[in-house]
């Protein structure tokens, strides 16, 4: 009996616990992702597009309602001063624009937050103009909120979690100027002098009383005392204290990147799920109504041809619905991540038109290509650049060789790491995928240097490794 | 956290050199990234202060992007490998002096506190009220989240809206006669679509200012559609002060006493291949009265500018049309719209200010 029943049993081994090693194995990854989340900022090219969308989306915004911001925001606003005033009271929003009731005030106010964005489009001393960009966004906001839809939701929150990220380290002028400074750190006069004003400008409104909560002046001033340390720090504790701050500033773009990343995904998963316990959503016609709204068709022909077929507009409803609570879950997988995302970027650009929401639509644009594979916006950075090269050659500006490294917070490792041996190992399934595209073989040729898209892979975010790189461009065109 | 921390991060700190791979290879090549694993981390210990990264061993060249400036400037420059082990790629945390040890300690204990409890309050503010919200309302809502971390995205859910929902609004005013006399209903939000329509990028004072504070006020009526509470009164005085703005572009309002405005709720149809019937009859829930006060007039740059501005009678209709509109039913009223629209030149979507023939232009330009 014994000889029979567990023949197989005395033979073999007993199948391996799969909880074995489970605490070895927890403790290495912990360990392993302690090391990805202190020693760098994860996301380089998604915060930096982000940053780059949500600084556009905000200064189109502005550029466009440029005639109507006395309606808007201004002093003279249906939504007065008096009104305004009252809100805020009881709800303690910031906004610089309740400071004064003045005409000229107003227009200061407005043109900084038109600079502000400019300045963050461009990456200009990233770091401090995000918090610039960041009060301006509040302080038009806040100042009307009836003003606002969901996009302008999107735009104020993002441009918070912005002042969390080192979304500058690459595509920004900020970079550049790394690039082309070399060695240690310069003087940096640009900067001292922004943050001489500013603490002069805290100081003016702390002691005027007009700072807010306490929340609000523990944020700002520490948040001047960080960049002063910093500048210190930089030049005259180079070493142990410099790593820390190092580290530290890692830790909190890693942490905002997950904040950004966890509130899209809030996002989609809050607007899905609500749509299904509705019954027009259930039923299938939920598309058919926005559409012909009056306040939502600025081409009713164009609505009413596409709500004109009853399967297109059931398609539609059910469509929207299954990527909505679908995106959170899709996350798991870079492939169905990258369809889901293209889907859901063309479904924006169609309510954008369709739907006469243009400002909506970029902020969510905006906010969806935290999740663009790394090697996506690689070809995008080089097709930019290599689209815009003959403005760059009529600027004056040096060659291309010299812009590909801007492109990045640092030329040189690209260098080392596009020519080091194990390189082919990590890249060669890789290129393959890019090679896919039929665009990036020509991007190394045209450089004269080791395609693009290999060497810097490596930074893309393994917290977030689904944005990483090994997605194939093609799914996320 | 930090006992443990040190330990670990020791042997994860081999892992600049794998996370290179990790990044890249991710699951699809798992075998390789083992192997450069088991290479690097080799150089890197017995190395420690010869910076491995730099160019001894490219496995482990961390990715360029998240270093800081300082640090690639150095090593690219200096092209020898400096003696220095403290970049913020290739750093052991055991190294490290224990002051250094305790800040990045806490920082990622405070980091991952803050942040997830971030995250933690957007779930449960988005969230259907539910055990947990319900207990800590006022910690998820007043305590954190507002006013900066406000959030709605509830976008055409449960269920969309399916009504076209105009904001209509007329004018009581003295003559030169001195008789007080009323104008026809003016269809503001007609003035929106207007704005909106063939217009690839509309404006927010199109598609949100009127809509949005109708909104507003509507959610502070109570049963018999009286605006509660400071946030009514606030909402009763934004909607009418559109009211008036808008207003101020077809007409002289100056002699404007009083105002009164109305929604006009129209649900649309079902499709045609809904076998649903709804009643597609514009229902009107008309507000009180309200005493134009001097604040709630456009100033400043929105002061109306032109003389060139109709009188308010121009937008008077029929006096007894007028009056019979105000005191019979729902069918009376659209017969008043009917006569407003016979009164004047165009339809509806135009406004009833057509009346007089010289107002058209202006309505073009508004």
């Amino acid at each position: 009996m014994s000889a029979q029943q567990p023949s197989g049993r005395t033979a073999d081994r007993p199948p391996p616990s799969p909880f074995a090693g489970l605490g070895k194995k927890f403790d290495a990854s912990l360990a392993r992702g302690l090391g990805h989340l202190t020693r760098r900022a994860l996301g380089p090219h998604q915060t930096a597009v982000v940053r780059i969308g949500f600084a556009f989306t905000w200064l189109f915004y502005l550029i466009r309602e440029f005639p109507h911001r006395h309606e808007l925001y201004g002093p003279d606003s249906p939504w007065g001063f008096d009104l305004a005033e009252q809100m805020i009271s009881s709800s303690g929003a910031f906004t610089v624009l309740l400071w004064s009731d003045g005409r000229l005030w107003f227009e200061l106010v407005y043109l900084t937050a038109m600079l502000a964005s400019l300045g963050l489009l461009l990456g200009w001393h990233t770091r401090a103009v995000s918090v610039l960009f960041m009060l301006g966004v509040l302080s038009l906001q806040n100042r009307s909120i009836f003003m606002g839809d969901g996009g302008d939701n999107v735009v104020k929150l993002m441009a918070i979690y912005l002042v969390l990220l080192r979304c500058g380290q690459v595509w920004s002028l900020d970079a550049r100027r790394r690039a082309r400074r070399g060695a240690g750190p310069d003087t940096d006069r640009t900067g001292v002098v922004l943050w001489a004003a500013a603490g002069l400008a805290l100081a003016v409104t702390t002691g005027g009383g007009l700072l807010g909560g306490w929340v609000w002046q523990l944020c700002l001033w520490g948040l001047w005392f960080v960049f002063g340390a910093w500048w210190v720090v930089e030049r005259h504790w180079p070493r142990e204290p410099r790593l820390v701050c190092d580290v530290v500033a890692n830790l909190v773009h890693n942490m905002g990147l997950l904040i950004v990343m966890a509130q899209v995904c809030l996002i989609y998963a809050t607007a899905g799920w609500y749509k299904i316990q509705g019954t027009r959503w259930q039923d299938g016609t939920a598309v058919y109504y926005p559409m012909n709204l009056d306040y939502f068709t600025p081409f009713p022909e164009l609505s009413q041809a596409l709500t004109g077929n009853g399967a297109l507009v059931m398609i539609m409803t059910y469509g929207t619905v299954f990527i909505q609570v679908a995106f959170p879950f899709a996350l798991l997988n870079r492939k169905v991540k990258n369809v889901l995302l293209a889907v859901m970027i063309a479904e924006h650009v169609g309510i954008a038109v369709l739907m006469g929401l243009p400002f909506f639509s970029l902020a969510m644009i905006a906010m969806d290509i935290v999740f663009l594979p790394t090697a996506f916006l690689l070809w995008l950075g080089y097709r930019a650049r290599r689209a815009t090269a003959p403005l760059s050659r009529l600027t004056g500006r040096r060659p291309r060789a010299d812009d590909e490294s801007d492109g990045r917070s640092d030329g040189r490792s690209d260098d080392a790491a596009a020519g080091s041996p194990p390189e082919p190992l990590v890249a060669a399934p890789r290129a393959g995928t890019v090679t896919g595209t039929g665009d990036t073989p020509a991007a190394g040729g045209v450089a004269g240097r080791p395609p693009t898209v290999p060497a810097p892979a490596p930074e893309s975010a393994p917290g977030a490794d689904r944005a990483g790189a090994t997605d194939r461009p093609a799914a996320g065109a | 956290m930090e006992p443990p921390e040190k330990p670990e991060d020791r042997s994860g700190e081999d892992d600049p050199g794998t996370g290179t791979g990790d990044g890249t290879a991710a699951a699809a090549l798992p075998a390789p990234r083992e192997a450069a694993g088991a290479a690097s981390p080799a150089h890197h210990d017995e190395g420690g202060a010869a910076a491995p990264p730099a160019a001894g061993d490219p496995a482990a060249d961390p990715p360029p992007a998240g270093r800081p400036p300082g640090e690639g400037g150095q090593r690219s420059d200096g092209g020898a490998p400096d003696a220095d082990p403290l970049t913020t790629e290739g750093f052991v945390f055991a190294r490290l002096r224990w002051p250094a040890r305790i800040v990045i300690a806490l920082t990622v204990g405070v980091a991952t506190v803050l942040g997830l409890w971030h995250i933690a309050m957007g779930f449960l503010y988005v969230a259907p009220a539910n055990t947990l919200s319900k207990e800590y309302g006022s910690v998820i809502r007043d305590g954190y989240s507002n006013p900066e971390f406000e959030q709605n995205w509830k976008l055409f859910a449960p269920n969309p809206l399916q009504s076209n929902i105009a904001v209509e609004a007329r004018a009581e005013f003295e003559d030169e006669n001195g008789a007080v006399r009323t104008t026809d209903w003016i269809d503001l939000t007609a003035m929106d679509i207007e704005g909106i329509r063939y217009n690839l990028l509309p404006s927010h004072t199109a598609h949100n200012t009127l809509r949005r504070a109708w909104d507003s006020y509507s959610n502070t009526l109570d049963d018999d559609g009286r605006p509660v509470g400071e946030r009514g009164e606030r909402a009763t005085v934004y909607v009418h002060r559109i009211a008036l703005l808008r207003l101020s572009t077809v007409m002289d309002t100056e002699p404007v006493q009083r105002l009164q405005v109305r929604s006009a709720v129209t649900p649309l149809a079902t499709p045609p291949w809904d076998d649903r019937v709804v009643n597609t009859e514009t229902v009107h829930a008309e507000q009180d009265w309200r005493t134009v006060l001097p604040s709630d007039r456009p100033r400043g740059v929105l002061a109306p500018s032109g003389d060139d501005l109709p009188p308010p009678e121009a937008a008077v209709a029929e006096e007894g049309a007028s009056e019979e509109g105000t005191e019979s039913g729902d069918g009376a009223r659209v017969t008043e719209e009917t006569d407003g629209g016979a009164g004047g030149d165009a339809p509806a979507a135009a406004g009833p200010t057509e009346a007089a023939g010289g107002v058209e232009a202006r309505e073009g330009e508004s």
